[in-house]
Protein backbone atom coordinates (compact mmCIF):
# COMPACT_ATOMS: atom_id res chain seq x y z
CA UNK A 1 0.00 0.00 0.00
CA UNK A 2 1.25 3.12 -1.35
CA UNK A 3 1.35 6.39 2.01
CA UNK A 4 3.31 9.01 0.75
CA UNK A 5 0.67 11.53 -0.35
CA UNK A 6 -2.84 11.12 1.74
CA UNK A 7 -6.16 13.02 1.60
CA UNK A 8 -7.81 11.00 4.06
CA UNK A 9 -9.53 8.48 1.52
CA UNK A 10 -12.10 6.65 3.85
CA UNK A 11 -11.39 3.72 1.99
CA UNK A 12 -7.48 3.80 4.01
CA UNK A 13 -9.13 5.00 7.54
CA UNK A 14 -11.10 1.57 7.00
CA UNK A 15 -7.61 0.03 6.11
CA UNK A 16 -5.99 1.90 9.15
CA UNK A 17 -8.83 1.27 11.81
CA UNK A 18 -8.49 -2.43 10.80
CA UNK A 19 -4.96 -2.98 11.06
CA UNK A 20 -5.30 -1.72 15.04
CA UNK A 21 -7.26 -4.81 15.56
CA UNK A 22 -4.87 -6.89 13.86
CA UNK A 23 -0.99 -6.60 13.72
CA UNK A 24 -0.48 -3.06 13.00
CA UNK A 25 2.33 -2.31 9.92
CA UNK A 26 4.67 0.87 10.05
CA UNK A 27 2.89 2.35 6.79
CA UNK A 28 -1.01 1.82 8.66
CA UNK A 29 0.49 3.43 11.69
CA UNK A 30 1.69 6.32 9.52
CA UNK A 31 -1.45 7.16 7.67
CA UNK A 32 -3.51 6.90 10.60
CA UNK A 33 -0.85 9.71 11.87
CA UNK A 34 -1.39 11.87 9.48
CA UNK A 35 -4.78 11.82 9.13
CA UNK A 36 -5.18 12.75 12.66
CA UNK A 37 -3.05 15.53 12.10
CA UNK A 38 -4.40 16.37 8.87
CA UNK A 39 -8.02 16.69 11.49
CA UNK A 40 -5.83 18.63 14.18
CA UNK A 41 -5.00 21.14 11.77
CA UNK A 42 -8.74 21.75 10.44
CA UNK A 43 -10.35 21.96 14.08
CA UNK A 44 -6.96 25.07 14.70
CA UNK A 45 -8.35 26.25 11.41
CA UNK A 46 -11.90 26.46 12.85
CA UNK A 47 -10.39 27.69 16.38
CA UNK A 48 -8.14 30.55 15.00
CA UNK A 49 -10.90 31.87 12.49
CA UNK A 50 -13.24 32.61 15.66
CA UNK A 51 -10.69 34.75 17.31
CA UNK A 52 -9.91 36.54 13.99
CA UNK A 53 -6.70 34.84 13.13
CA UNK A 54 -5.82 32.77 10.30
CA UNK A 55 -3.88 29.67 9.95
CA UNK A 56 -2.47 27.04 7.69
CA UNK A 57 -2.28 23.64 8.91
CA UNK A 58 1.21 22.00 7.82
CA UNK A 59 1.20 18.92 5.33
CA UNK A 60 1.82 16.05 7.65
CA UNK A 61 4.75 13.85 7.52
CA UNK A 62 4.97 11.37 5.01
CA UNK A 63 5.25 7.82 5.65
CA UNK A 64 8.61 7.43 4.47
CA UNK A 65 9.82 10.26 6.41
CA UNK A 66 7.96 8.78 9.50
CA UNK A 67 10.43 5.52 9.45
CA UNK A 68 12.73 5.29 11.78
CA UNK A 69 15.51 2.96 12.34
CA UNK A 70 17.41 2.83 15.78
CA UNK A 71 19.66 0.02 15.16
CA UNK A 72 19.93 -0.07 11.54
CA UNK A 73 18.73 0.54 8.05
CA UNK A 74 16.66 -2.74 7.02
CA UNK A 75 14.57 -1.42 3.97
CA UNK A 76 16.35 -1.22 1.23
CA UNK A 77 13.81 0.08 -0.98
CA UNK A 78 14.14 2.84 1.62
CA UNK A 79 17.85 3.27 1.96
CA UNK A 80 17.32 3.28 -2.04
CA UNK A 81 15.44 6.33 -2.11
CA UNK A 82 16.51 8.55 0.57
CA UNK A 83 20.42 6.86 1.76
CA UNK A 84 19.99 7.93 5.32
CA UNK A 85 17.17 10.35 4.82
CA UNK A 86 19.77 13.41 4.25
CA UNK A 87 17.07 14.29 1.16
CA UNK A 88 14.24 14.23 3.54
CA UNK A 89 15.99 16.56 5.85
CA UNK A 90 16.56 18.86 3.12
CA UNK A 91 12.90 18.81 1.55
CA UNK A 92 11.43 19.53 5.04
CA UNK A 93 13.41 22.08 5.54
CA UNK A 94 12.25 23.47 2.07
CA UNK A 95 8.58 23.44 3.41
CA UNK A 96 9.92 25.21 6.61
CA UNK A 97 10.93 28.21 4.83
CA UNK A 98 7.83 27.99 2.77
CA UNK A 99 5.80 27.81 5.72
CA UNK A 100 3.01 30.47 5.32
CA UNK A 101 2.07 30.32 8.94
CA UNK A 102 5.98 31.97 9.33
CA UNK A 103 5.29 35.11 7.05
CA UNK A 104 1.76 35.79 8.22
CA UNK A 105 3.45 35.66 12.00
CA UNK A 106 6.82 37.50 10.74
CA UNK A 107 4.45 40.69 9.42
CA UNK A 108 2.51 41.11 12.31
CA UNK A 109 3.39 43.58 15.10
CA UNK A 110 4.86 41.83 18.42
CA UNK A 111 1.86 42.52 20.33
CA UNK A 112 -0.23 40.61 17.68
CA UNK A 113 2.37 37.74 17.19
CA UNK A 114 1.94 37.34 20.79
CA UNK A 115 -1.74 37.15 21.00
CA UNK A 116 -1.76 34.68 17.71
CA UNK A 117 0.61 32.59 19.74
CA UNK A 118 -1.14 32.54 23.00
CA UNK A 119 -4.63 31.61 20.64
CA UNK A 120 -2.60 28.81 19.61
CA UNK A 121 -0.83 27.36 21.86
CA UNK A 122 -2.46 28.91 25.00
CA UNK A 123 -1.73 31.18 27.83
CA UNK A 124 0.53 29.30 29.66
CA UNK A 125 -2.62 29.60 32.32
CA UNK A 126 -2.50 25.72 32.99
CA UNK A 127 -1.07 22.86 31.77
CA UNK A 128 -1.52 18.95 32.18
CA UNK A 129 1.74 17.47 33.31
CA UNK A 130 3.43 14.06 33.32
CA UNK A 131 6.22 12.07 35.09
CA UNK A 132 8.12 9.65 32.60
CA UNK A 133 9.97 6.86 33.35
CA UNK A 134 12.92 7.76 35.09
CA UNK A 135 11.14 10.83 36.99
CA UNK A 136 11.19 13.96 34.17
CA UNK A 137 8.30 16.37 34.25
CA UNK A 138 6.47 16.62 30.76
CA UNK A 139 3.76 19.32 30.25
CA UNK A 140 1.76 20.85 27.30
CA UNK A 141 -0.39 23.88 27.88
CA UNK A 142 -4.17 22.36 28.18
CA UNK A 143 -5.69 25.67 26.41
CA UNK A 144 -5.79 27.42 23.19
CA UNK A 145 -6.70 26.16 19.72
CA UNK A 146 -3.79 23.05 19.72
CA UNK A 147 -5.27 21.78 23.31
CA UNK A 148 -9.26 21.92 21.84
CA UNK A 149 -8.41 20.43 18.84
CA UNK A 150 -6.74 17.55 20.36
CA UNK A 151 -9.21 17.66 23.17
CA UNK A 152 -11.46 17.68 20.56
CA UNK A 153 -9.95 14.47 18.69
CA UNK A 154 -8.94 12.31 21.54
CA UNK A 155 -11.98 13.11 23.61
CA UNK A 156 -9.62 13.55 27.21
CA UNK A 157 -7.08 15.42 26.91
CA UNK A 158 -5.20 15.06 29.94
CA UNK A 159 -5.54 11.62 29.44
CA UNK A 160 -4.03 11.89 26.21
CA UNK A 161 -1.08 13.86 26.96
CA UNK A 162 -0.28 11.94 30.04
CA UNK A 163 -0.92 8.07 28.32
CA UNK A 164 0.61 8.98 24.89
CA UNK A 165 4.33 10.87 26.55
CA UNK A 166 4.72 7.56 28.95
CA UNK A 167 4.28 5.48 25.65
CA UNK A 168 6.33 7.42 23.48
CA UNK A 169 9.33 7.57 26.27
CA UNK A 170 9.00 3.85 26.94
CA UNK A 171 12.67 3.09 24.49
CA UNK A 172 14.61 4.45 26.47
CA UNK A 173 14.22 1.79 29.17
CA UNK A 174 14.59 -1.35 26.73
CA UNK A 175 16.82 0.05 23.43
CA UNK A 176 20.34 -0.34 25.99
CA UNK A 177 18.87 -3.93 26.62
CA UNK A 178 18.70 -4.55 22.77
CA UNK A 179 22.18 -3.38 21.85
CA UNK A 180 23.91 -5.03 24.99
CA UNK A 181 22.30 -7.99 24.20
CA UNK A 182 25.32 -10.46 23.32
CA UNK A 183 22.91 -12.04 20.56
CA UNK A 184 22.46 -8.29 19.08
CA UNK A 185 26.46 -8.08 19.47
CA UNK A 186 27.22 -11.28 17.71
CA UNK A 187 24.94 -10.26 14.77
CA UNK A 188 26.63 -6.45 14.49
CA UNK A 189 29.79 -8.18 13.89
CA UNK A 190 28.52 -10.65 11.58
CA UNK A 191 26.95 -8.11 9.63
CA UNK A 192 30.56 -6.06 10.08
CA UNK A 193 31.46 -8.90 8.09
CA UNK A 194 29.16 -9.11 5.27
CA UNK A 195 29.99 -4.98 4.98
CA UNK A 196 33.76 -6.08 4.82
CA UNK A 197 33.28 -8.39 1.97
CA UNK A 198 31.62 -5.93 -0.02
CA UNK A 199 34.42 -3.56 0.38
CA UNK A 200 33.00 -1.39 3.46
CA UNK A 201 35.03 -1.70 6.64
CA UNK A 202 32.84 -0.41 9.84
CA UNK A 203 32.21 -2.40 12.92
CA UNK A 204 28.87 -1.02 13.21
CA UNK A 205 26.00 0.78 11.88
CA UNK A 206 26.15 3.09 14.26
CA UNK A 207 30.09 3.86 13.13
CA UNK A 208 28.60 4.41 9.66
CA UNK A 209 26.55 7.68 11.24
CA UNK A 210 29.88 8.58 13.32
CA UNK A 211 31.82 8.58 9.56
CA UNK A 212 28.92 10.05 7.58
CA UNK A 213 29.51 14.04 8.24
CA UNK A 214 32.81 13.49 7.40
CA UNK A 215 32.34 11.62 3.95
CA UNK A 216 29.73 13.99 2.91
CA UNK A 217 31.77 17.00 3.91
CA UNK A 218 32.27 19.23 0.93
CA UNK A 219 29.93 17.12 -1.46
CA UNK A 220 27.20 18.19 -3.73
CA UNK A 221 23.77 17.86 -2.16
CA UNK A 222 23.07 15.11 -5.09
CA UNK A 223 26.56 13.65 -4.74
CA UNK A 224 26.24 13.43 -1.01
CA UNK A 225 23.22 11.94 -1.75
CA UNK A 226 24.62 9.09 -3.72
CA UNK A 227 27.17 8.71 -0.96
CA UNK A 228 24.32 8.02 1.79
CA UNK A 229 22.61 5.63 -1.19
CA UNK A 230 25.78 3.79 -1.42
CA UNK A 231 26.62 3.21 1.85
CA UNK A 232 23.10 2.43 3.38
CA UNK A 233 21.72 0.09 0.44
CA UNK A 234 25.26 -1.79 1.75
CA UNK A 235 23.74 -1.53 5.55
CA UNK A 236 20.88 -2.86 4.64
CA UNK A 237 21.58 -5.49 1.96
CA UNK A 238 23.94 -6.78 5.12
CA UNK A 239 21.34 -6.44 7.70
CA UNK A 240 19.29 -8.73 5.80
CA UNK A 241 22.29 -10.84 4.60
CA UNK A 242 22.99 -11.66 8.16
CA UNK A 243 20.99 -12.07 11.14
CA UNK A 244 21.17 -8.50 12.42
CA UNK A 245 18.00 -7.22 11.37
CA UNK A 246 15.82 -10.21 12.54
CA UNK A 247 17.73 -10.28 16.17
CA UNK A 248 17.46 -6.12 16.26
CA UNK A 249 13.20 -6.50 15.48
CA UNK A 250 13.13 -9.75 17.76
CA UNK A 251 15.00 -8.64 20.63
CA UNK A 252 13.31 -5.22 20.06
CA UNK A 253 9.91 -6.91 20.70
CA UNK A 254 10.80 -9.00 23.22
CA UNK A 255 12.68 -6.44 25.63
CA UNK A 256 9.61 -3.58 24.15
CA UNK A 257 7.05 -6.16 25.38
CA UNK A 258 7.87 -6.71 28.85
CA UNK A 259 8.70 -2.48 29.13
CA UNK A 260 4.83 -2.20 27.34
CA UNK A 261 3.33 -4.73 29.84
CA UNK A 262 4.79 -2.48 32.60
CA UNK A 263 3.34 0.10 31.59
CA UNK A 264 -0.03 -1.56 30.45
CA UNK A 265 -2.78 0.96 31.47
CA UNK A 266 -0.60 3.86 29.63
CA UNK A 267 -0.25 1.68 26.46
CA UNK A 268 -3.69 0.59 26.28
CA UNK A 269 -5.10 3.74 26.96
CA UNK A 270 -2.77 5.32 23.89
CA UNK A 271 -4.22 3.13 21.88
CA UNK A 272 -7.73 3.69 22.82
CA UNK A 273 -7.34 7.44 22.56
CA UNK A 274 -5.69 7.57 19.22
CA UNK A 275 -8.65 5.18 17.76
CA UNK A 276 -10.93 7.34 18.93
CA UNK A 277 -9.05 10.22 17.24
CA UNK A 278 -9.07 8.12 14.19
CA UNK A 279 -12.57 7.81 14.26
CA UNK A 280 -13.18 11.52 14.56
CA UNK A 281 -10.66 12.58 11.69
CA UNK A 282 -12.29 10.36 9.82
CA UNK A 283 -15.67 11.83 10.48
CA UNK A 284 -14.61 15.55 10.23
CA UNK A 285 -12.70 14.88 6.72
CA UNK A 286 -15.16 12.97 5.03
CA UNK A 287 -17.46 15.35 5.78
CA UNK A 288 -15.34 18.27 4.68
CA UNK A 289 -14.04 16.11 1.39
CA UNK B 1 2.66 7.09 37.37
CA UNK B 2 2.25 10.54 39.07
CA UNK B 3 0.32 13.38 37.12
CA UNK B 4 -1.76 16.28 37.50
CA UNK B 5 -2.58 19.74 36.03
CA UNK B 6 -0.98 22.90 36.87
CA UNK B 7 -2.65 26.11 37.48
CA UNK B 8 -0.75 29.14 37.62
CA UNK B 9 -0.95 32.75 37.56
CA UNK B 10 1.34 33.45 34.64
CA UNK B 11 0.19 34.94 31.54
CA UNK B 12 1.57 33.92 28.46
CA UNK B 13 1.77 37.79 27.46
CA UNK B 14 4.30 38.43 30.19
CA UNK B 15 6.75 35.71 28.96
CA UNK B 16 5.99 36.44 25.03
CA UNK B 17 8.75 38.62 23.92
CA UNK B 18 11.03 37.15 26.93
CA UNK B 19 12.44 34.56 23.93
CA UNK B 20 12.36 35.94 21.07
CA UNK B 21 12.79 33.56 17.99
CA UNK B 22 16.08 33.27 16.27
CA UNK B 23 18.36 34.85 18.69
CA UNK B 24 21.11 32.50 20.15
CA UNK B 25 21.29 34.38 22.95
CA UNK B 26 25.35 35.45 24.65
CA UNK B 27 23.51 35.86 27.88
CA UNK B 28 24.09 32.96 30.25
CA UNK B 29 20.87 32.19 31.87
CA UNK B 30 20.66 32.52 35.68
CA UNK B 31 20.64 29.31 37.45
CA UNK B 32 17.28 28.24 38.83
CA UNK B 33 18.72 28.46 42.38
CA UNK B 34 18.76 26.20 45.21
CA UNK B 35 16.99 22.93 44.84
CA UNK B 36 13.87 23.31 46.39
CA UNK B 37 13.42 27.55 45.95
CA UNK B 38 10.60 26.67 44.01
CA UNK B 39 8.10 23.98 43.81
CA UNK B 40 7.99 21.79 41.09
CA UNK B 41 4.97 23.39 40.16
CA UNK B 42 5.88 26.95 40.03
CA UNK B 43 8.90 25.73 37.75
CA UNK B 44 6.40 24.02 35.12
CA UNK B 45 4.29 27.19 35.19
CA UNK B 46 7.46 29.09 33.70
CA UNK B 47 8.18 26.61 30.89
CA UNK B 48 4.11 26.28 30.11
CA UNK B 49 3.56 30.42 30.09
CA UNK B 50 6.43 30.50 27.69
CA UNK B 51 4.68 29.00 25.05
CA UNK B 52 4.14 32.37 23.12
CA UNK B 53 7.56 32.14 21.41
CA UNK B 54 6.08 30.24 17.82
CA UNK B 55 8.28 28.29 15.96
CA UNK B 56 10.87 27.42 17.50
CA UNK B 57 12.39 24.80 19.68
CA UNK B 58 13.70 26.75 23.29
CA UNK B 59 16.71 25.57 24.97
CA UNK B 60 17.40 26.32 28.26
CA UNK B 61 20.56 26.11 30.94
CA UNK B 62 18.35 26.18 33.75
CA UNK B 63 15.76 24.66 34.95
CA UNK B 64 11.85 24.79 34.48
CA UNK B 65 12.75 27.02 31.27
CA UNK B 66 14.35 30.00 33.53
CA UNK B 67 15.49 33.19 31.79
CA UNK B 68 16.32 33.48 28.16
CA UNK B 69 17.02 30.43 26.03
CA UNK B 70 20.40 29.76 25.66
CA UNK B 71 19.72 29.16 21.98
CA UNK B 72 16.55 28.98 20.06
CA UNK B 73 16.19 26.95 16.70
CA UNK B 74 13.62 26.65 13.74
CA UNK B 75 15.30 23.30 12.14
CA UNK B 76 18.15 20.87 13.27
CA UNK B 77 21.45 21.46 14.81
CA UNK B 78 24.06 18.83 14.13
CA UNK B 79 26.62 20.07 16.53
CA UNK B 80 26.34 22.30 19.65
CA UNK B 81 29.91 22.85 19.79
CA UNK B 82 30.37 24.69 16.76
CA UNK B 83 29.78 28.10 15.43
CA UNK B 84 25.84 27.66 13.98
CA UNK B 85 22.68 27.62 15.86
CA UNK B 86 23.42 26.51 19.42
CA UNK B 87 26.48 27.04 19.63
CA UNK B 88 30.12 26.39 21.86
CA UNK B 89 29.28 26.82 25.68
CA UNK B 90 25.28 26.02 24.76
CA UNK B 91 27.03 22.03 24.60
CA UNK B 92 26.27 19.74 26.64
CA UNK B 93 24.57 22.75 29.14
CA UNK B 94 20.95 22.27 28.26
CA UNK B 95 18.68 21.67 31.74
CA UNK B 96 15.07 22.20 30.13
CA UNK B 97 13.65 22.13 27.01
CA UNK B 98 10.20 23.56 25.29
CA UNK B 99 9.38 23.03 21.68
CA UNK B 100 7.00 25.79 20.19
CA UNK B 101 7.31 24.81 16.74
CA UNK B 102 4.95 25.20 14.24
CA UNK B 103 5.67 22.00 12.35
CA UNK B 104 5.42 23.99 8.89
CA UNK B 105 8.20 21.30 8.36
CA UNK B 106 5.30 18.65 8.87
CA UNK B 107 7.89 17.35 11.39
CA UNK B 108 5.82 18.04 14.88
CA UNK B 109 8.50 16.46 17.51
CA UNK B 110 12.10 17.13 18.30
CA UNK B 111 14.70 14.24 18.98
CA UNK B 112 18.00 15.47 21.43
CA UNK B 113 21.14 13.60 21.39
CA UNK B 114 24.03 12.76 23.68
CA UNK B 115 26.31 13.20 21.14
CA UNK B 116 26.80 15.84 18.06
CA UNK B 117 25.69 14.32 14.50
CA UNK B 118 22.50 12.86 16.39
CA UNK B 119 24.79 10.48 17.71
CA UNK B 120 24.28 8.25 21.37
CA UNK B 121 20.94 8.09 22.79
CA UNK B 122 18.22 10.53 22.45
CA UNK B 123 15.38 12.01 24.04
CA UNK B 124 12.46 13.03 22.61
CA UNK B 125 10.29 15.65 23.40
CA UNK B 126 6.57 15.92 21.39
CA UNK B 127 5.30 18.69 19.81
CA UNK B 128 4.13 21.86 22.55
CA UNK B 129 5.41 20.04 25.38
CA UNK B 130 8.46 21.26 27.42
CA UNK B 131 10.27 19.55 30.07
CA UNK B 132 11.12 21.11 33.32
CA UNK B 133 14.69 19.61 34.39
CA UNK B 134 17.02 16.98 32.25
CA UNK B 135 18.33 15.96 35.76
CA UNK B 136 15.55 13.12 36.12
CA UNK B 137 16.03 12.01 32.08
CA UNK B 138 17.66 9.21 30.43
CA UNK B 139 18.87 9.21 26.68
CA UNK B 140 18.15 6.11 25.13
CA UNK B 141 21.42 4.22 25.52
CA UNK B 142 20.73 4.95 29.13
CA UNK B 143 23.04 8.13 30.30
CA UNK B 144 21.65 11.07 32.04
CA UNK B 145 20.22 13.91 30.19
CA UNK B 146 21.08 16.72 32.00
CA UNK B 147 23.63 19.05 30.39
CA UNK B 148 24.54 16.31 28.12
CA UNK B 149 22.90 17.60 24.75
CA UNK B 150 24.58 17.95 21.72
CA UNK B 151 22.49 17.89 18.87
CA UNK B 152 18.92 18.46 17.55
CA UNK B 153 16.83 16.99 14.90
CA UNK B 154 12.95 17.38 13.91
CA UNK B 155 11.01 14.34 13.70
CA UNK B 156 7.30 13.21 13.18
CA UNK B 157 6.54 12.10 16.49
CA UNK B 158 7.89 10.55 19.69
Amino acid sequence: MRMGIFRGSAALVATVLAAGCAASTVGDRAAGAALIERAEGTFVVQCMAKQGFRYWPPAPATADERREFPYVVDDPAWARAHGYGGDLVAQRERRQAEDPNRRYLDALSEDRRAAVAAAYGGTGSSAVEVVVPGGATIGQSDTGCLAEAQRTLYGDFAAWVRASTVTGNLSSLYQPKVTGDPRFQKAVTAWSGCMHSAGLSYASPQQIQQKLPELTDGQSPSRAHRTEVELAVAEADCALATPLSKVARDLDRQYGDEIRQQYRAEVETTERLRRDALGRAEELLARNS
Amino acid sequence: MRSKVVTGVFAGALFGLAALPGLASAEPTAAAGPAGAHSAGAKADVCAGKTANSGYVHIYSGTGCDGKPICSMLGNDSNYGNTKGCSGKDDNSASSLLNNGTAGGGDTSVRFYRLADYQGGSICLGYHQYATNLANWTFTNGTNADNRISSHKWVAGC
